[in-house]
C-alpha cells in the first residue's frame, strides 16, 4: 500500500508540467524583500514555474517536499482519486470483464457522460415563458406540455402546424380561403416540469404517497380554433367552424390504477366563418398513462424483439346547444355525445441496442422502419340516438432512419360526429416531419 | 399501588415489539452500487440477467427509454412509476424492487438527484445510489 502511495506520488511529481504558468509572479519568491531574486531565489521560482504541483505544495519555498508538503499532497491525492473513481464508478461497472474489442465497438460509439441539468428559469425571467401556441388542432396543443424542461415548451417537432390558403379565381371572378389552425394563450400554468413552479416542497425526499391521486399541475388557457373553407360567392358545399374557447386542465398523478391522468374541460362557443352559426358547448377529456399496461407509451423495453406496441385512451364527453346551424351540417337543436378514442401503435423490430449494446441485433437494417396503427372513434349521441363510429388503420415506412420522412397509406371508414359526413376513403401520402 | 407480576411484564412485551417493528422499516441495510444497477436493469428490461454483465450504457440518455410518450410526460410517469414498485403492484424480482424507498422528483446538490433533472442512465444511477444513502442504507 505505502508503495502505491509513493509510486502515485512520484508519478505525480515527475509528470512534465503541461500549460506551466509561465506567468507565475515573482514576489513571493523575493524571501528577503530586497526587491531583486538572488541565485536561490530565482531557482525555487523557475522550479515552480517548470512544475505547478511543486509550486503548490511546496509552501515553505524550499524548493522541494518536506515530509509534511508531501502528506498533504498524500492526502489531498487520495481524496481526489476517491471522488473520481466515485464518478467513473458506473462505467467501471459496465465495462468490466468485458473484451477489449467490444469494449472499443461499442466505447467509439456511446454518447458523451451527461450530467444531471438542474432546471433554470428562461431566459428574460418567467414572465417571458411561452405563452402563444399556434398549431393545427386541439390535439397539438390539449397539455400544453413541455417537449423536455431544457429546451423548451410544446415541442414544434412533434406538433402540426396551423395552415391557411386563398385562392382567387380571375375567370369565375370568386375568391375562396381555407384555414386549419388553433391559436391558444395560456393564462396560467402550474406544472411542476416547468422552471416557473415553486410549489413544490424544499426537500426532495418529502414523502409522497403515490398509491393516491394528487394534483400535480394546472394549466388555463385562451384558445380559438378554425377550420373550414369560406367562398365569394357562397356556395352549396360550404362548411365552416370557428370555435372560442378555455381549457382548463389538470394532471393528476398517482393513483390505484394510473400512473398519470389528464383531465381537460374545455367551454367553447362555436360559429363559423360568416358569424352566422350559433352553438355553445363544453368537451371534458381524459387521458390516463399506466406503461406497465403500455397506455400511453412505455418505459422500458420494447415487448418482444419482433414487435414493440403500445396503446391510447382518450375518453370524451361533448355537450352543445346549437341554435343556428349556420354553415355546418349540424341541426338545430342539442347534442351530448360521449365515447372515446383508442388507438393502437405497432412497431415492428424494435430498437433494443438501448438495452444491450454488445447484443446483436435481428435485422439492424430494419430497425424503426416499419410502424402501423389503428385508430377507433366512437361516440353516442344522446338525445338523437346517433352512434359514431369512425375507424382507421395506417401502415408506413420510414424512407430515413429517424421517421423525418415516411410513406403510409391509410383506410377510413365510418361517420365523423364533428361534420356528421359518412367517410370510407384510401389514402397514400408522402409524410414530412421536423 | 401494587401491581401483580404478571401484568406488570405484558405491557413492556408490547412496547418491545413494537419498537422492533418500527426500527426494522427505518434502519435501512447494506448494498452495492453493482445491485443498484442491476435492478435499475430490471426495472427497464425484465429480460435482464442480475448475475450477468451490465448491460445497459450508463451513458444512454434518459429519453431512450421513453418509448412512445413525450419526454415531459414521460418523467413524471417514471418518479410515480418507479415509486410505487412493489411485491404487489409489479411481481418484482425479489420483491419490492427498490426496497421501498422513494426516489426524489428535485435536486439538491450532494443530496438529492431529481427524476426531473437527471440527463442519463447512469444520473439514474446515482440518483438512486443517494437515495438509498439518504434512507439509512450503507451503499459500497
Amino acid at each position: 500500500m505505502r508503495f502505491a502511495v509513493s509510486t502515485a506520488l512520484a508519478i505525480v511529481i515527475m509528470t512534465p508540467s503541461v500549460g506551466a504558468a509561465e506567468t507565475l509572479s515573482a514576489t513571493k519568491y523575493d524571501k528577503n524583500k530586497d526587491g531583486v531574486l538572488d541565485e536561490n531565489e530565482a531557482l525555487v521560482w523557475r522550479l515552480h514555474v517548470q512544475d505547478p504541483m511543486l509550486a503548490k505544495y511546496d509552501v515553505n519555498l524550499n524548493g522541494r517536499l518536506d515530509p509534511a508538503e508531501l502528506e498533504r499532497l498524500r492526502a489531498d491525492s487520495a481524496t481526489s482519486f476517491s471522488d473520481r473513481s466515485r464518478s467513473v464508478a458506473n462505467d467501471v461497472l459496465f465495462f468490466k470483464n468485458r473484451k477489449i474489442a467490444d469494449i472499443d465497438k461499442v466505447a467509439s460509439s456511446r454518447p458523451p457522460p451527461a450530467v444531471p441539468a438542474e432546471v433554470k428559469p428562461p431566459k428574460g425571467g418567467c414572465e417571458n415563458q411561452q405563452r402563444l401556441f399556434v398549431r393545427r388542432d386541439r390535439l397539438d396543443t390539449y397539455q400544453y406540455r413541455e417537449g423536455t424542461f431544457i429546451t423548451g415548451f410544446v415541442p414544434k417537432s412533434k406538433a402540426k402546424g396551423a395552415s391557411a390558403s386563398f385562392t382567387h379565381d380571375d375567370l369565375d371572378r370568386s375568391n375562396s380561403a381555407t384555414i386549419n389552425g388553433r391559436v391558444s394563450y395560456v393564462i396560467s400554468q402550474n406544472d411542476p416540469m416547468s422552471p416557473c413552479f415553486t410549489g413544490l416542497p424544499d426537500d426532495p425526499y418529502a414523502k409522497h404517497d403515490f398509491k393516491a391521486p394528487s394534483l400535480f399541475g394546472t394549466t388555463v388557457a385562451l384558445w380559438t380554433d378554425a377550420q373550414g373553407t369560406i367562398n365569394s360567392p357562397r356556395t352549396k358545399n360550404e362548411k365552416s367552424a370557428l370555435k372560442a374557447g378555455i381549457d382548463a386542465q389538470a394532471a393528476i398523478a398517482g393513483g390505484p390504477f394510473f400512473d398519470l391522468q389528464y383531465l381537460i374541460a374545455s367551454p367553447y362557443a362555436q360559429t363559423d366563418f360568416r358569424g352566422e352559426a350559433r352553438i355553445y358547448g363544453v368537451t371534458a377529456a381524459w387521458e390516463p398513462f399506466a406503461p406497465n399496461a403500455r397506455l400511453g407509451g412505455t418505459i422500458g423495453a420494447p415487448a418482444t424483439k419482433y414487435l414493440d406496441w403500445f396503446w391510447q385512451l382518450r375518453a370524451e364527453a361533448d355537450v352543445k346547444r346549437v341554435d343556428v346551424v349556420g354553415a355546418t351540417a349540424l341541426t338545430r337543436g342539442d347534442y351530448a355525445w360521449t365515447g372515446a378514442v383508442a388507438r393502437l401503435h405497432l412497431t415492428p423490430f424494435p430498437d433494443r441496442s438501448v438495452y444491450d449494446p454488445f447484443g446483436e441485433s435481428l435485422f439492424p437494417d430494419l430497425v424503426g422502419r416499419f410502424y402501423a396503427d389503428i385508430t377507433v372513434n366512437y361516440h353516442r349521441e344522446f338525445n338523437r340516438g346517433i352512434e359514431a363510429l369512425l375507424w382507421g388503420a395506417e401502415v408506413g415506412f420510414n424512407i430515413t432512419p429517424d421517421g423525418t420522412a415516411s410513406i403510409s397509406v391509410s383506410y377510413t371508414d365510418g361517420l365523423d360526429k364533428d361534420t356528421l359526413i359518412k367517410q370510407r376513403q384510401y389514402l397514400v401520402a408522402l409524410n414530412y416531419k421536423l | 399501588m401494587r401491581v401483580a407480576k404478571g401484568k406488570k411484564a405484558k405491557p413492556a412485551k408490547k412496547q418491545k415489539l413494537a419498537m422492533t417493528a418500527d426500527f426494522a422499516g427505518m434502519a435501512g441495510s447494506f448494498i452495492s452500487r453493482d445491485e443498484i444497477y442491476h435492478r435499475l436493469e430490471w426495472y427497464f428490461d425484465h429480460s435482464h440477467n442480475p448475475k450477468g454483465p451490465h448491460a445497459i450504457d450508463p451513458n444512454t440518455p434518459i429519453d431512450a427509454f421513453f418509448q412512445g410518450m413525450d419526454p415531459s410526460t414521460a418523467r413524471k410517469v417514471l418518479w410515480v412509476n418507479i415509486n410505487k414498485i412493489s411485491s404487489t403492484y409489479v411481481p418484482a424480482w425479489k420483491s419490492a424492487l427498490f426496497h421501498g424507498v422513494q426516489f426524489p422528483w428535485t435536486s439538491k446538490p450532494n443530496v438529492a438527484i431529481g427524476l426531473r433533472d437527471i440527463q442519463s442512465f447512469g444520473n439514474l444511477i446515482d440518483s438512486a445510489v443517494l437515495t438509498y444513502e439518504h434512507f439509512g442504507w450503507h451503499v459500497s
